[in-house]
């Protein structure tokens, strides 16, 4: 257990100097918040031209809160997905991390830690600039923590499902942490509620632990869920749904850790080269 | 004049083919931004939007596709040269690195067409979107010369990389959404305010997308930042503009890196 704190700390540092030391810490930490208020005034503007105002709305609000918590779920995928491409092809220390006496699964979790809570800053602050808007924030607080704890597990889930399969993968690092990111922003109600989407597509989103995730922030942040497909379930059964969801994601996701680095080994990917 | 177009014709080369080479990254290429253009639509069906406003979703998308193209393919192109140890090479070979650059231009510019027809036909088809073109040669004619202004501008920005590291990567990176904002990705820019978008002019994609659809979707011509001829008499400016300051920027940059002796290296 030591050793798997160790490793899990080890990393979280690592993915931190990796991210940031290329520039002073005020310097990183403006560029960790401009992306995702450049995102939030995308949808802001979209608001605007439509409803010729910027204030005031359950629908601004279900917008803005979802959108300002997708940037840590989208930042975790897709910085995952690049992951496993960047320490074997980039930096070529794949091989090395693999036969350190440590666990190349707890090392991915230190690493997915690390981003997660680099993006709980950027949320931080768009919840901030929400009072400008005037969202109708009615914290509460012991949901809104269990909400973001049990949502990194669900996020690393996710994320050590992309890392596995990237361990076979040339170039698709990226486009797979991107796909999986643009799936759970399109099916998950992040920014529209999910009666918008074809039936067929709301029946696949309530499978997504995402779904569920997106519903709890809803109900923790604004104390209400507007969304008419997830506001038909009482907090528990929202939570229930989650739990299992994210379980299913822990178990497929451990399964194919260890099937796909069985793979790597055997084929001799851990060293490859593709130089894309 | 022939080395030059003989050194185009040399980087185009790789890329041309290796936009052709594995279907498969095509498909992705147009699946992957097929996924938030339409989040973008759902968002505009869930506000009741006009549905005009479902195009501009699609277009800009589209033109997003050149514009990631020239951040990454064009602009931290040299820092992934840099990285593989090819920018040597090129720096050794008689060749300019605009033509390097150009050459990497067009190249991009053929990948990512192949990749937009594809969002096209794909969001018009999947969203109903109707568009009625007005003016076809104009349109042609704007969406070539902002391509040149964009690509232009991802030549002045490529000479930073021969000088940073990672800085240049992180600045590539943040030249994404915030641009997808200022350039009115979505929406038209006029909502901006006449400062705001007046100053977000200095960005191609901004000139481009707003004078594009103008000439696509003739109901938003009330919503118009100023009329398309207008708009390719700036864009064609700009496009002089940041061919002029590459050109500057490149031999200034080269020499700096050469002095300070980071131009070769690696993992910064």
């Amino acid at each position: 257990m030591s050793r798997f704190i160790s490793t899990v700390k080890t990393a979280m540092w690592l993915d931190y100097q990796i991210a940031s030391n290329w520039t002073k810490p005020l310097t990183f930490f403006t560029y960790n918040i401009a992306k995702p208020v450049g995102a939030s005034l995308l949808l802001l503007a979209m608001y605007y031209v439509v409803t010729g105002k910027i204030v005031g709305s359950m629908a601004l609000s279900f917008i803005y809160i979802g959108n300002a918590f997708y940037m840590i779920l989208g930042q975790v995928m897709m910085d995952l997905g690049w992951l496993v491409h960047e320490d074997r092809e980039h930096y070529q220390t794949l091989k090395y991390i693999m036969i350190s006496p440590s666990s190349y699964y707890s090392y991915l979790i230190g690493r997915s830690a690390a981003r997660f809570l680099l993006s709980i800053f950027p949320a931080i602050f768009l919840l901030l600039l929400g009072f400008i808007i005037h969202i109708p924030y009615n914290f509460n607080y012991p949901l809104l923590l269990f909400t973001i704890l049990f949502g990194w597990i669900f996020m690393v889930s996710a994320g050590m499902l992309l890392n596995t399969i990237t361990l076979l993968t040339a170039r698709y690092g990226g486009s797979i942490g991107e796909t999986f990111a643009g799936i759970f922003y399109l099916l998950s109600g992040v920014i529209f509620p999910l009666s918008v989407l074809p039936s067929f597509l709301t029946k696949f989103a309530l499978f997504l632990p995402s779904t569920y995730w997106f519903s709890l922030i809803r109900r923790s942040v604004l104390g209400m869920e507007t969304d008419p497909v997830l506001s038909q379930l009482s907090l528990q059964s929202t939570l229930i749904l989650f739990a299992i969801t994210t379980a299913y994601f822990i178990t497929l996701s451990l399964s194919f850790y260890f099937s796909m680095d069985y793979l790597a080994r055997r084929r001799g990917a851990l060293e490859m080269i593709t130089t894309y | 004049m022939i080395e030059f177009l003989r050194a185009v014709k040399g980087r185009a080369y790789p890329r041309v083919i290796g936009a052709l080479r594995e279907p498969s990254w095509m498909l992705w290429d147009t699946f992957l931004p097929l996924l938030s253009l339409s989040a973008y639509v759902f968002v505009y069906r869930s506000l009741h939007a006009p549905r005009e406003f479902e195009g501009f979703v699609i277009l800009g998308g589209i033109m997003t596709a050149y514009w990631l193209n020239v951040l990454w393919g064009m602009a931290s192109q040299f820092y992934w040269e840099k990285e593989t140890g090819n920018l040597q090479y090129y720096i050794m070979a008689p060749a300019s690195l605009e033509s390097i650059l150009a050459g990497m231009a067009l190249g991009g510019m053929f990948g990512t067409t192949t990749r937009a027809i594809g969002i096209l036909l794909l969001g018009t088809w999947l969203f109903k979107v109707d568009m009625s073109v007005t003016n076809p040669y104009l349109l042609l004619l704007i969406f070539v010369i902002c391509l040149a202004a964009m690509y232009a501008m991802g030549m002045m920005f490529s000479s930073l990389f021969l000088l940073w590291g990672r800085e240049a990567w992180v600045t590539s990176s943040l030249f994404e959404e915030p641009i997808y904002f200022l350039s009115g990705q979505n929406f038209p820019v006029k909502a901006l305010g006449p400062y705001l978008s007046m100053a977000a002019s200095i960005i191609p994609l901004t000139l481009g997308l707003d004078a594009m659809r103008q000439l696509i979707f003739p109901s938003s011509i009330k919503f118009a930042l100023m009329d398309p001829y207008l708009e390719l008499i700036f864009l064609s400016i700009l496009t002089i503009v940041y061919l002029f300051l590459a050109k500057v920027f490149l031999r200034k940059m080269e020499n700096i890196g050469k002095t300070k002796g980071t131009i070769l290296t690696r993992w910064l």
